[in-house]
């Protein structure tokens, strides 16, 4: 009797989080706390460029907790963010079983473009899941600065990186006039070796190198005009670990896709008939 | 030399003229289209000469001067819109507000820099773009269905709700599905577009910063709430958890929440035009 009970229970907990007027309050609410995000961010920015870097755990210790008036709404965006990952998950199983008991109403073509809604829910699912995993999990190795010639190696490793040149693109012309004789494209040479194993990669805005599981970034760079003052040349690295990445833009691969197939049975199948609205 | 700035400003003149001249005929006149179709060319011819001045790198703050010809080719070149008077009214009237606002209030005066010189940061803003603008329309199509309702307020459509207070009491009734359902159509390809244009964002994040989001830019907190709130109301659609009446009013709203997150981010100090 009491198993029984207990399973009424969870079942009316599990109907609760699944429902679709959950869904609607989160939505409404991530609403107002982005909006308060902005301005929070706008007056704050200090407070939010270092989570870039130094990683979820480390900012909340730090300028998070300090700083709570304007950290709070992101706080709150945790939580709701949570709650609507459950709730997405409870409303998007219980619909998907519903779908395969009822397959033999359905062609096989169209019975697969039922499931877009429910790819792109566990899309999102992994989407922030992947999110939270590298903000927590990523090892950040911040501006790292390097001149011609220098060498780091890479933590726990035997695998080293040596900075040999910079060969930049300088922009010359006159329809860019403010970018005349300035780098347009910062190129900098990197050896990357591990034992016997030597490889050349250019680093770049846009371009990062990958090497032994870390994403080498280019940050920064020096110097930016040709025939300016004479600045040594060096370049400003963030070197990441981060095994969130895969997660995450697996969620995007699969949100893409499941928002195709919408569009596709949308646009092939009439979804939208009178008996629909 | 002519600047993309005077043909912005003509552009705007021209959106004017073309509200003007759809407002005073009861019958859509030719002036209508021809003005339409002379200010969209300035507007081009702006639009070019500002990507021309930063390509291949991305041209700083272009959403104000992009926004209104989007929503200018959405307006003439797709039939419904271009055929319903008040609809089309509507997306003119906000045209125009959006073109005034860029032009009073401009923030072009930003050096594009190097970082986006990649094809996502172009995607992003494309799809951006184009996305609001088609929630813009999905907007109107709903406002349109509450303007000159005849319908009867019927008992059976009186809720004893907050919602049902709100939308069927206040707010005329909605005169027909059928806006609600053009309305529907415009903020779905709106939602795909701008979930791409946040797609493209993330990956041209993580490729330039090696982050998922750059927290530097508040402007990433309006786009997501943009997203969750047309969430929200496609949840609200397919589920049919709210009456058409409320979906309506709900999907009209979307208007606000575009114009105030959009554009007020990019909206720079006052400047007398002329």
């Amino acid at each position: 009797m009491a198993v029984l009970n207990m399973i009424k229970q969870l079942s009316y907990i599990w109907r609760k989080l699944g429902s679709i007027h959950l869904t609607v309050v989160l939505c409404l609410l991530l609403t107002a706390d982005l909006t308060y995000g902005y301005i929070s961010i706008n007056r704050r920015t200090n407070l939010f460029a270092s989570l870039n870097d130094i990683g979820l755990t480390a900012w909340i210790e730090t300028y998070g907790r300090h700083n709570l008036l304007y950290t709070a709404w992101f706080f709150i965006l945790l939580g709701l963010l949570t709650l609507l990952c459950i709730n997405t998950f409870a409303c998007t199983t219980d619909r998907v079983i519903l779908l395969i008991r009822s397959r033999e109403h359905f062609g096989i073509q169209r019975f697969l473009f039922k499931f877009s809604p429910h790819i792109m829910h566990y899309a999102m699912i992994i989407l922030l899941v992947g999110y939270l995993f590298s903000y927590i999990s990523a090892q950040v190795i911040v501006s790292q600065t390097m001149v011609p010639g220098t060498t780091i190696t890479l933590p726990g490793k035997t695998a080293q990186i040596t900075f040999e040149s910079f060969e930049p693109v300088y922009y010359h012309g006159d329809r860019l006039a403010f970018l005349n004789n300035y780098v347009i494209s910062p190129r900098a040479k990197l050896l990357l070796t591990d034992g016997d194993y030597n490889k050349t990669a250019v680093l770049s805005y846009n371009q990062p190198v990958w090497f032994k599981g870390y994403g080498i970034f280019l940050k920064n760079f020096a110097p930016r005009k040709k025939d300016g003052m004479a600045i040594r040349v060096r370049i400003d690295m963030n070197i990441r670990k981060d095994p969130g990445v895969c997660v995450y833009i697996a969620g995007i691969i699969l949100f893409t896709a499941g928002l195709f197939m919408y569009l596709a049975e949308w646009i092939f199948f009439k979804k939208y008939t009178k008996e629909s609205l | 030399m002519i600047s993309a700035q005077i043909l912005f400003k003509t552009a705007a003149v021209f959106y004017g003229l073309s509200l003007v001249s759809a407002l005073v005929f009861r019958k859509k006149p030719i002036t209508v289209l021809i003005f339409m179709l002379a200010a969209l060319a300035a507007n081009a011819a702006s639009l070019t000469l500002r990507y021309l001045a930063a390509w291949p790198m991305l041209p700083m703050y272009l959403g104000p001067v992009a926004l209104p010809f989007c929503l200018g080719i959405l307006s003439i070149f797709n039939k419904k819109n271009y055929e319903n008077n008040t609809v089309f009214r509507l997306i003119l009237f906000l045209i125009l507000f959006l073109s005034l606002t860029a032009v009073f209030f401009p923030k072009d005066f930003y050096m594009p820099f190097i970082k986006s010189k990649t094809v996502l940061s172009h995607l992003f803003l494309l799809f951006g773009v184009t996305g609001k603008s088609c929630f813009l329309t999905g907007s109107a199509w709903a406002i349109a269905g509450f303007i000159g309702s005849k319908r009867k307020q019927g008992k059976n459509e009186t809720r004893k709700s907050i919602i049902g207070i709100l939308t069927y009491r206040i707010i005329p009734v909605l005169q027909s599905r059928y806006f609600l359902q053009c309305s529907m159509r415009w903020i779905v390809w709106g939602f795909s577009l701008l979930t791409l244009s946040m797609f493209s964002g993330e990956l041209w994040s993580y490729i330039g910063w090696g982050t998922p989001v750059v927290w530097d830019d508040a402007a990433i907190t309006t786009t997501m709430a943009i997203w969750f709130f047309y969430i929200c109301l496609l949840h609200l659609h397919h589920t049919g958890t709210w009456t058409p009446q409320a979906r309506g009013c709900y999907a009209a709203s979307g208007v606000f929440l575009i114009l105030g997150l959009n554009s007020i981010p990019d909206l720079g100090p006052f400047r007398w035009p002329f």
